[in-house]
């Protein structure tokens, strides 16, 4: 039954993501060498979707943890749950990772409880164990589990930032956009569209990207720009499909979505 | 023989001491003349000798040369002057006979006698001065073109000599560059004749003004429209009956009015002119003084060639304003420079009609209104439907742009719609300050989005690259163009390296520059457009030549990158068809540029011209396309079609004879006639790209006009206490200020600059420390009471980390028993943090200087103390109770020294460390001056709006009344104060204040009523007091 469980997380098919430099050679041999890895970038770069290629390519089920603030230990590790007249032990997210030598992807870690992130710690270094302290047990990570971490540098805020003792953990590889010829690839994958209107969208990504700083936290993702290929497959004009998906979604300020908007007309 | 030896025993009686033969050599000449004369220089040799023996023998040896020319009359006149310049000084006077003969020799005998009058005149005066004009007189009067003019000049030098010495003698100096100005203007008008008539009215009037304004002719006169200066003369010759003062302030203003924007513009401003002449010298004054700045503000702000239309609308605008109030009309004339910077003309109108009515009110609120200081002024001028500003949507153009090209810039209004984006620097983008030309926004919007894209379109597509292969290949193309001899365009090109590098060599950093290599030599360097451009024997037919095709191209490649942009430039393209002028009436040198304007940027040249200019059309068109017509064209492109039209222009002449007639049958035929008009075409091209028509906006070194618009500033802030200058660290910051009496906002009104608190000796912290031990260790534990864990249990949850065991127990008994559970069986850890930000706004005022606290009846030896030194205790407590509790916290002060002033100072920022530096800077705080109140808390709201805590707080310490220079009366000042509060509240900060006033409590309820506040009686319970305040508002 475990092993069935276990079996949801497995890749079935191979995941599209395209090569930008080294990083599977790299990945590939961190898991070799039973590294941690951390993949930084701005979100929606492909991060995730690297990782589910890799955990393909490996062969290996992968177990994914959205990190929030309120992120325990417990919600981990596992906890005890009342099942009819008994107490019932449940395995948390890392427990069965670790248990089926799965690998383990914590997205957006610095968003995690900082108590939370010190659970971690025994796992990314020679050591390679989990405590289980309700259980009284520590288990021992097989050569085929992984952790990985994913975390945005974008954010730079005081509070969030990860600590010096956790980041020293990992091999970190560096993130960004796809080049433009990767980006029109992908856009017309995944969305579903013809190249020309994939390098419009690209297109348009690029100039709004270019408003970083300027008024932007972030530029607009690969993967927004993909959900407007999508909205226009499905027959949404281009036009309000960049609105939804690209203009509304990265800013509230008026001025700046009505510059993005201007953008947009001017390219398409 | 007999008069001879008298002559000479007089000679010797009042001559002892000067050697016998000069004696013997005077009296011969001295006895040549009449007896008569002979004696009256006698005496007057005799009178002189008491100054000095040499200054007599002096003047008894010119005598008789003189008396050749003149008659007994001037004679005598010129032996008073010498006598009277012996007065001052006799070497003055020595020079002067010595002087004599050459000077009046060459003279009429009318002109001597003028010019010894003159002398005389200035001789009572200034002796100096006296000599110096007799010397330079012939020659000035020699260079002067004729007899009258010089009498005539003398004459007034003569009616001013009688008020300013000076004056007469700068005037007679500055004669003959004036009359020979005044010359080649004259051109049989009359205007040399009017304008000696004038100063010779001045002179009567006023005296030194005469020469004032005889010396500012030159100036204001400056173009050769003799006809315009007459009506000058005429304005001015009425107001000279006003006074001197003000005839030459209006002549000198309304010289640059006439100039700038020519003769209507003239003379509806000289209109408003008198009518404000009519209130009187001082309003006049005032006017007049400000108007030259309001004119050259205008003409920079719209561009030189469309000045005259600009300063015309507003004068016209003025004018019909002035009908119904002259105060309103000079009050909107002054305002139009800075309201013309983001409304239309006809923004403008409306706005100024619509401020008449204020003056019935209040005198006071319609000048606000007129100096744009009230927000409701700024709103009307906007909110009139007068197009779209450029204002209310440069944010969202900037980020469009840097959206487009990645790079920052700046985004600069221009008063003109330019038919043509500008092609500028690269870094700033010029828009038009206001787009009225199609009736909807949506519609005006689009034409700014096609400027702005141009400018991107610019930057994108490299107009400013420098050094690329193909610009250096062009530039060696169009020098080889330009130097017909092959064998020296080599020559030419190694001559230009070699200037190049020396120019470097001398700029230092040579070292890089020298050494690169390319090819078989050294390359140009910084090769971009514009050092093409130069290479051109007209360079300013070049630019124009360029800048149409590199719109073109921009153009083109604009529609090739982005589909989506191609609609807005058709549909801006659709509107510039219908504006162009039709074929037929464009001047014949414009004829080119238009045919080029239309194939680059109108999608073709349009049917009728077509119809004229067939054949020229299908080789400018073919050129072009050729060039530019590919998604890759680069500026290079551009610059060798440039070249090749030039050639077109050069070789094909301009075709006006022909246009007339029979189309183009002719054209082949009259080359060579027609080639003369060619070179007219070419020569006056660089004038006509400074012209008046509107395709010329364009120039490349326009710049200039942006640079003076930033110079438009307030024109008329003197009453006020000036702007201190900033100190190094200080940052200014401007807000606007609640007026009671407009019940509106003036905008930008205070200045409020914020810098590091002055560093004073930790002692006061230390002492305050010691001296409040008992209470501080108690407030620590209190406050820290306060502080809360950072996690909380919460039980009964539905989720959690850990069973609640009393729960499960429950839920075990319930489940046996009734059958009914809850699920409420986890304990969850919960983060809950105080989540405070407090800013501290300490009042530094002198009124916080006050002592308070010495009992009646205690010795002097025991002083009281300041307030400002029980708020500092206070401080200090409340820092040891913060740092306790853990929030966060500001601490501030401030003083005022009228509006512009508001000192800010900041004694601990939020996130800063509560360090020994900190301690100094409470040790230092010490008082001064105001209280502007309201600055210092709109300035603190900003500090604290920065801060995410969901508690914010402002604590507002203040000994009492709010006051400050122009701060209006109390009541002002009050309302303001209130404003400021409630606006603080409205964006999320909650205030409170703390004062120590125990009169008029009334007031301070008006005030801080809205607020929290509260008053101290005991004012040295304060510091003990201010924690638990602190306590009371954050649990």
């Amino acid at each position: 039954m475990r092993e069935q469980a276990i079996e949801k997380y497995k890749q079935t098919h191979e995941p599209f993501y395209i090569s930008t430099a080294n990083e599977t050679d790299l990945f590939l041999a961190a898991h070799k060498t039973k590294l941690p890895v951390m993949l930084k970038g701005p979100t929606g770069c492909g991060k995730t979707r690297f990782v589910e290629y890799m955990a393909w390519r490996l062969n290996r089920p992968l177990i994914t943890v959205a990190c929030h603030e309120d992120l325990s230990a417990t919600d981990l590790v596992g906890r005890y749950l009342l099942e009819g007249e008994d107490t019932v032990w449940h395995d948390g997210p890392l427990t069965t990772a670790v248990k089926n030598g799965a690998i383990c992807y914590l997205d957006e870690v610095v968003e995690a409880r900082k108590d939370t992130i010190v659970l971690i710690h025994p796992l990314t270094d020679d050591r390679r164990i989990l405590p289980v302290e309700k259980l009284g047990i520590i288990l021992e990570a097989p050569d085929e589990f992984m952790l990985v971490v994913s975390y945005n540098p974008g954010y730079q805020s005081v509070v969030k930032d990860l600590k010096q003792s956790t980041r020293q953990r990992f091999v970190s590889l560096e993130f960004d956009y796809p080049s433009v010829t990767n980006e029109i690839a992908i856009v017309a994958r995944e969305g579903g569209i013809d190249e020309a209107t994939a390098r419009d969208l690209v297109v348009i990504g690029q100039k709004v990207r270019n408003l970083k700083g300027h008024g932007l936290e972030e530029g607009v993702s690969t993967r927004l720009l993909v959900y407007a290929a999508q909205l226009i497959s499905k027959g949404i004009p281009a036009q309000s499909a960049c609105e939804v998906a690209i203009m509304s979604p990265i800013t509230d300020d008026n001025e700046l979505q009505r510059s993005i908007r201007e953008i947009i007309t001017t390219v398409i | 023989m007999d008069s001879k030896n008298k002559i000479n025993d007089t000679l010797k009686k009042h001559l002892k001491g000067v050697a016998d033969s000069t004696i013997e050599n005077l009296s011969d000449r001295l006895g040549a003349q009449s007896v008569e004369r002979t004696w009256l220089m006698m005496d007057f040799g005799a009178s002189l000798a008491g100054y000095s023996l040499r200054l007599a023998v002096e003047f008894l040896r010119a005598a008789p040369e003189i008396a050749k020319y003149t008659d007994n009359n001037d004679v005598r006149k010129w032996s008073e002057i010498g006598k009277r310049l012996a007065s001052t000084s006799t070497d003055v006077a020595i020079e002067f006979f010595q002087s004599s003969v050459a000077v009046l020799a060459p003279l009429t005998p009318a002109q001597r006698s003028q010019i010894l009058d003159l002398v005389n005149k200035q001789s009572t005066l200034s002796a100096s001065i006296a000599l110096e004009s007799f010397r330079s007189a012939t020659a000035i009067i020699k260079e002067l073109p004729n007899e009258a003019e010089a009498n005539e000049i003398l004459e007034i030098c003569y009616e001013i000599a009688r008020h300013s010495v000076k004056h007469s003698s700068d005037l007679l100096k500055e004669a003959p560059v004036v009359t020979a100005h005044l010359h080649k203007l004259d051109g049989g008008s009359g205007l040399t004749d009017k304008a000696l008539k004038l100063t010779m009215a001045f002179a009567f009037r006023s005296g030194g003004t005469a020469a004032e304004f005889f010396s500012a002719l030159p100036e204001v006169l400056s173009t050769d429209d003799s006809g315009s200066y007459l009506r000058l003369f005429e304005h001015t010759s009425m107001f000279l009956e006003r006074g001197g003062g003000v005839a030459l302030q209006y002549f000198r203003a309304a010289g640059i009015v006439l100039n700038n924007a020519g003769l209507n513009a003239f003379e509806r401003w000289t209109l408003l002119c008198q009518s404000v002449a009519a209130q009187g010298n001082a309003a006049s004054y005032h006017f007049l003084k400000a108007s030259p700045k309001i004119i050259t503000d205008l003409t920079a702000q719209a561009g030189k060639q469309k000045a005259s239309e600009l300063i015309n609308g507003v004068l016209e605008i003025v004018e019909e304003v002035g009908q119904k109030n002259t105060d309103a009309a000079v009050e909107c004339f002054k305002a139009s420079p800075q309201a013309l910077h983001s409304a239309s003309l006809q923004q403008f109108r409306e706005w100024a009609l619509r401020g008449i009515g204020l003056y019935a009110k209040s005198t006071r609120r319609a000048q606000a209104y007129y100096a744009l200081e009230s927000k409701s002024s700024q709103d009307t001028l906007q909110a009139v439907d007068g197009g779209l500003t450029l204002e209310s949507i440069a944010q969202t153009l900037r980020l469009y742009v840097e959206g487009l090209t990645g790079r920052v810039f700046v985004i600069a209004p221009l008063t003109a719609i330019p038919d043509e984006a500008k092609i500028g620097d690269g870094r700033t983008i010029h828009l038009p300050s206001v787009v009225a030309e199609f009736p909807t926004e949506a519609e005006n919007f689009r034409l700014y989005k096609v400027l702005a894209a141009h400018a991107a379109g610019q930057v994108e597509f490299e107009t400013y690259a420098t050094n690329t292969p193909e610009l250096s290949a062009a530039l060696t193309d169009v020098i080889q163009t330009f130097v017909t001899d092959p064998r020296k365009v080599a020559q030419t090109i190694e001559q230009k390296i070699k200037e190049e590098q020396e120019r470097a060599a001398n700029q230092k950093d040579s070292s890089k520059k020298k050494t690169r290599q390319n090819g078989n030599g050294t390359a140009l360097q910084n090769i971009d457009f514009s050092r093409i451009l130069r290479e051109f024997p007209y360079p300013g037919v070049a630019t124009r030549i360029f800048a149409t095709i590199e719109n073109g191209r921009i153009d083109r490649r604009l529609r090739y990158a982005y589909r989506g942009i191609r609609r807005d430039l058709d549909f801006v393209r659709e509107r510039l068809i219908q504006r162009r002028p039709s074929i037929t009436d464009v001047p014949p040198q414009m004829l080119l540029f238009e045919l080029l304007f239309q194939i680059a940027l109108c999608g073709g040249a349009s049917d009728e011209a077509r119809m004229h200019f067939g054949k020229i059309i299908t080789l400018l068109e073919d050129t072009v396309e050729s060039h530019i017509n590919s998604p890759t064209a680069s500026v290079a492109d551009t610059v060798i079609a440039t070249l090749r039209v030039y050639e077109m222009l050069e070789k094909q002449p301009d075709q006006e004879q022909s246009k007339e007639g029979e189309g183009n049958e002719n054209q082949q035929d009259s080359e060579g006639e027609e080639s003369s008009s060619a070179d007219a075409t070419t020569g006056e091209g660089k004038d006509a790209a400074d012209g008046t028509d509107p395709l010329s906006f364009w120039t490349v070194d326009q710049l200039s006009d942006s640079s003076q618009e930033e110079k438009t500033s307030a024109l008329f802030e003197t009453t006020e206490s000036p702007e201190q200058d900033l100190e190094p660290g200080d940052k200014a910051f401007y807000y606007d200020e609640w007026d009671r009496e407009l019940s509106d906002y003036r905008t930008k009104w205070c200045r409020v600059i914020q810098r590091r608190s002055t560093r004073g000796s930790r002692q006061f912290v230390e002492k305050t420390r010691s001296h409040y031990a008992g209470v501080i260790s108690s407030i620590r534990y209190q406050f820290q009471l306060l502080k809360l864990e950072s996690l909380r249990r919460v039980y009964n949850e539905l989720d959690g980390e850990d069973f609640d065991l009393q729960s499960v127990i429950q839920y075990i008994v319930d489940r046996r028993t009734t059958g009914k559970v809850s699920e409420r069986l986890y304990i969850r850890k919960l983060r809950r943090e105080r989540d405070v930000a407090v800013g501290f706004l300490l009042d530094m005022s002198s009124s916080t200087a006050r002592t308070v606290g010495r009992h009646p009846k205690q010795p002097y030896t025991k002083p009281g103390q300041r307030i400002i030194d029980i708020e500092k205790e206070g401080l200090v407590l409340m820092s040891e109770a913060l740092e306790a509790v853990g929030d966060a916290y500001a601490m501030y002060g401030f003083t005022s020294e009228g509006r512009h002033n508001v000192k800010f100072y900041v004694i601990k920022e939020f996130g800063e460390q509560y360090s020994a530096e900190v301690e100094r800077r409470i040790g230092g705080i010490s008082y001064q001056n105001n209280t502007r109140l309201g600055a210092a808390i709109r300035h603190s709201a900003a500090h604290l709006q920065k801060e995410s805590a969901r508690t914010k707080l402002l604590i507002i310490l203040s000994d009492g009344r709010p006051y400050d220079h122009d701060y209006g009366d109390t009541r002002y000042a009050r309302e303001d104060t209130k404003m400021a509060l409630r606006q603080a509240r409205i964006s999320g900060i909650t205030p409170f204040c703390i004062t120590i006033e125990r009169e008029g409590e009334d007031q301070l309820k008006d005030m801080y009523g809205e607020v929290g506040y509260t008053i101290i009686d005991n004012v040295l319970s304060l510091p003990e007091r201010l924690p638990g305040i602190y306590r009371r508002l954050t649990t």
